[in-house]
């Protein structure tokens, strides 16, 4: 796949322990790529893209992984749906952001308090970067990969964002020559409690646009920004955005 | 339009509120309530009667709305049992419509109403965009323009990036790149 993943131990002044935090986090990220890669022919989803394993075969994990897959399909009313993929069902949507909480789990669990975890554009945070600070989480900019569209902050939180960052063609009014600006999503981030949901949420709401604000659980804590085409930046009001200048 | 679902749903409820303080008065419901065609004869109808339930909204939602949309699903049939004179002689069958599924533009709405003898004992939103009601509002505000007011990573100082999928090579020339390097 070559999803580069990046971690940021802030705490455990004995470098060994982060380093062996980091091994654990990386040796399960190993693990779920080898059992969730479509790009691997031996990888369990492959077998069952390719009919050699049912869905009630699979392992325990895959099928909670298949059972989340379904309940956000739902509420994301099928802007998120992995079975709707030519090839076969392909959970990776999902499987992306609940891989770095699996990632975060292990290095919390190792005794680390203060990390950051992301790889693939998705991310997750956990306690300070430095003592009384919080995590500012750059999101970025549609126009240029070095430059930042917003910055959101966080103690603890779980950040993920769809884009599709080449600017399509402007439509041009025919009556008056000027080009109709789009609504046209450019990229949709959203944040919240849990990894995978995250992930998969983002992914709808780029798809869905503005309306999906009517599914996004915003009263479980999941949030959501759109940047469109017209070069707005559209969020819920729960949205953690930080002003420009903070 | 989010108005119209929650008139809906205030019309439905208040609906149930006003049939069951007057139980017996059919007929009389029957012309107050046209949409819900209760004096109809046999032949129950599931097809809805527009603009009937925007008057009957107005007394029981409390956000009233008259638009159209907001009254078609709501009428939902009639029990074919229901004879506006003989309520006492009326069998109390019970019977549960279900109207056709409207769609608002934020999605569908449909309402499921049970009926036992001419009464509207039970009323249910089955499908509703916005479940909870809720009231989200959305900022909306200019993107940062680039090289004027552009957020860099130095100055913005930021730990992390959340941006697409990048792999590898993209990874390069990804700010998360430089922040790693730094």
């Amino acid at each position: 796949m070559g999803t580069v993943f990046s971690f940021d131990v802030r705490d455990h002044p004995d470098r060994l322990s982060a380093r062996q935090a980091i091994a654990l986090a990386v040796a399960e990220l190993h693990r779920i790529d080898a059992r969730y890669s479509t790009y691997l022919a031996p990888s369990e989803i492959s077998r069952h893209r390719a009919g050699a394993l049912t869905e009630a075969e699979l392992s325990d994990e895959a099928q909670k992984i298949f059972a989340a897959c379904r309940r956000l399909r739902e509420t994301t009313r099928h802007s998120f749906d992995p079975w709707c993929l030519p090839g076969g069902v392909d959970p990776s949507g999902y499987v992306k952001g609940w891989a770095i909480g699996r990632a975060a789990e292990l290095i919390g669990a190792a005794g680390c308090r203060n990390f950051s975890v992301g790889g693939g554009g998705d991310l997750h945070v956990r306690g300070e970067p430095s003592p009384g600070q919080v995590w500012r989480v750059g999101i970025r900019h549609p126009d240029d990969p070095k430059q930042l569209a917003a910055i959101v902050a966080a103690t603890e939180l779980s950040v993920a964002t769809s884009a599709s960052y080449e600017r399509g063609a402007h439509i041009h009014d025919p009556r008056t020559g000027l080009p109709i600006l789009q609504h046209t999503i450019r990229s949709a981030t959203v944040v919240g409690p849990d990894p995978g949901s995250v992930d998969a949420f983002a992914t709808a709401l780029f798809v869905a646009g503005l309306p999906g604000f009517e599914w996004l659980p915003i009263e479980q804590g999941y949030h959501g920004m759109l940047i469109t085409e017209d070069d707005r930046i559209s969020c819920d009001r729960g949205f953690p955005l930080l002003p420009a200048d903070a | 339009m989010k108005r119209a679902i929650l008139a809906l749903a205030g019309t439905v409820t208040g609906l149930v509120g006003v049939l069951s303080l007057h139980p017996h008065a059919t007929t009389a419901l029957a012309s107050s309530h046209p949409g819900l065609n209760l004096a109809r004869g046999a032949g129950a109808t599931t097809t809805d009667s527009a603009g009937a339930a925007g008057s009957t909204s107005g007394s029981a939602s409390a956000d009233q709305s008259s638009e159209g949309q907001a009254s078609k699903g709501k009428s939902s049939g009639a029990p074919s049992s229901a004879a506006p004179s003989s309520q006492a002689a009326a069998p109390e069958t019970v019977r549960t419509l279900t109207g056709q599924p409207v769609e608002t533009g934020y999605g569908p709405v449909q309402v499921q109403v049970t009926v036992s003898g001419k009464k509207l004992t039970a009323v249910q939103v089955l499908e509703a965009p916005t479940q909870s009601g809720r009231d989200v509002e959305i900022s909306n505000f200019a993107l940062p323009i680039l090289h004027d007011e552009a957020l860099s990573a130095q100055s913005a100082n930021i730990q992390v990036v959340s941006g697409a999928t990048y792999t590898s090579s993209g990874y390069q020339q990804s700010l998360q790149s430089a922040l790693d390097q730094m």
